[in-house]
């Protein structure tokens, strides 16, 4: 238990640490750009795909 | 170990503004308000949950094809003479949309409509020997629709497994949506999948299902935002009397045809100058006599028409029909014998007559100087035809 509780307090000190740290903002917002880049670029490029047919009207 | 820290925050922000973006999106497709239903587009066509959030309690679905989209910015298209009267409709329909296509939505559709009714304006180009070519049933599919089909307990599971038997039939130039169907039917239609496959067959699902929200939320705002608004807060100077706000038909016939034979100019078709020149002119020497062999009298769509007929009856749909002219001057001169261009209007009533269906006949209309703006689509005149008969069966 103890060693939990201490494991826990670490995690916040170095959360706390975190939290101010511009690289660390930096690294996760990078990532998160890209994740979601590459959600948008999914979804739009599934909707794009749609088979094309020509248009014979006569 | 900062970046790994990084990457599990960005993780859950990204999880975080993804279901914010999904939820806001299910609150926004549902747009109320009913002129939404008159916009002719084909991402609408193909989004079964802009569709379903869509149909008002008085709203019928007026299903056609290619029509739609001729004279949409005339004031005697559906779309502009039903915006501003009682009746409303939800507006389906482009080139090659036919009776699968539509068995499919009115499937899909049927447990979100209060006002169960389906007018089918029914082209006789539809009933080609060859019935619709694979390329433009695939180009016209909706996976959504379909799945709101396949899962549609109302639907008995003979008609979904004749249903998907064809649709896979159908695909065979688009193989990758083939495959999907493929895992749907095993699912739904047939229940023969893995655990695996169902697990697949529901992140499949939700993909599809977001990406359809997405692809109709970006038709709104980007390609008809402007006409969009308009719809939401219509002006109309004060004591003007929008067109079609009265029953008076007549009064709009007499313009419509004017427009129609002014535009005609003087070709042997009878039919909008300008398409004449554009597209038939250049190409009238190789049409001569080019349908001689030509015939309405066997296709496959007859077939998918019965199948849209039992899909109404399952479901609880009235369909009612409107039987479309094509313009008779053209398929003369391409030699297609009229006793067999002829019996599609025979065979159609005969589906309609069978099945207590309300059928409106405008087939003899293709004789009728300026009914059209080509070889097919109506004119102002033709519309307003077309129009009065919705009319008359709403």
């Amino acid at each position: 238990m103890k060693r939990l509780t201490s494991c826990i307090k670490r995690i916040g000190r170095y959360g706390k640490k975190l939290i101010r740290d511009k690289e660390f903002w930096a690294y996760t917002f990078v990532f998160w750009g890209l994740m979601f880049g590459i959600y948008l670029y999914l979804i739009y490029a599934g909707m794009a795909k749609a088979p094309e047919f020509t248009y014979a009207e006569f | 170990m900062k970046k790994i820290a990084a990457f599990i925050t960005a993780f859950i922000l990204f999880i975080i503004s993804a279901t914010v973006m999904t939820v806001s999106d299910d609150r926004e497709i549902a747009m109320n308000n009913p002129k939404l239903g008159l916009w002719v587009n084909d991402y609408k066509d193909k989004s079964a949950t802009a569709i379903n959030q869509n149909l008002g309690s008085k709203m019928s679905l007026l299903l056609g094809s290619s029509e739609f989209h001729y004279g949409k910015k005339t004031k005697y298209h559906p779309s502009k003479v039903f915006a501003n009267r009682s009746e409303q409709f939800m507006i389906i329909g482009a080139s090659y949309t036919q009776s699968m296509f539509h068995a499919i939505l009115v499937g899909s559709a049927a447990p979100h409509m209060q006002r169960k009714e389906a007018i089918l304006l029914i082209s006789p180009s539809w009933f080609k020997a060859k019935g619709v070519q694979p390329g433009a049933f695939a180009m016209r599919f909706s996976e959504t629709e379909y799945l709101g089909f396949v899962r549609n307990s109302q639907i008995s599971d003979d008609l979904k497994k004749k249903v998907a038997k064809e649709v896979e039939n159908r695909l065979s130039t688009y193989k990758e949506m083939r495959e999907k169907i493929h895992l749907y039917n095993k699912v739904y239609v047939y229940n023969n999948a893995t655990p695996v496959e169902r697990l697949v067959c529901l992140g499949q699902r939700v993909w599809s299902e977001k990406a359809d929200h997405i692809a109709f939320k970006s038709a709104v705002n980007l390609t008809k935002i402007k006409r969009y608004k308009h719809w939401v807060r219509p002006k109309h100077k004060h004591g003007q009397v929008p067109l079609g706000a009265t029953r008076r038909w007549e009064g709009i016939r007499m313009q419509a045809e004017k427009e129609a034979t002014e535009r005609a100019g003087d070709n042997p078709f009878y039919m909008s100058q300008k398409l004449f020149e554009e597209k038939v002119q250049p190409r009238m020497e190789f049409k001569k006599d080019s349908s001689l062999r030509d015939s309405y009298a066997k296709s496959p769509e007859y077939d998918d028409l019965k199948l849209f007929v039992e899909v109404c009856k399952e479901v609880g749909v009235k369909p009612k029909f409107i039987m479309l002219p094509q313009n008779g001057y053209w398929y003369d001169y391409t030699g297609f014998p009229r006793n067999r261009r002829d019996v599609v209007r025979d065979k159609v009533k005969i589906i309609a007559e069978k099945n207590n269906i309300e059928f409106i006949d405008l087939y003899d209309d293709g004789y009728d100087k300026y009914f059209f703006k080509d070889t097919v689509h109506p004119s102002a005149k033709g519309w307003i035809k077309i129009n009065e008969a919705i009319d008359l069966l709403y």
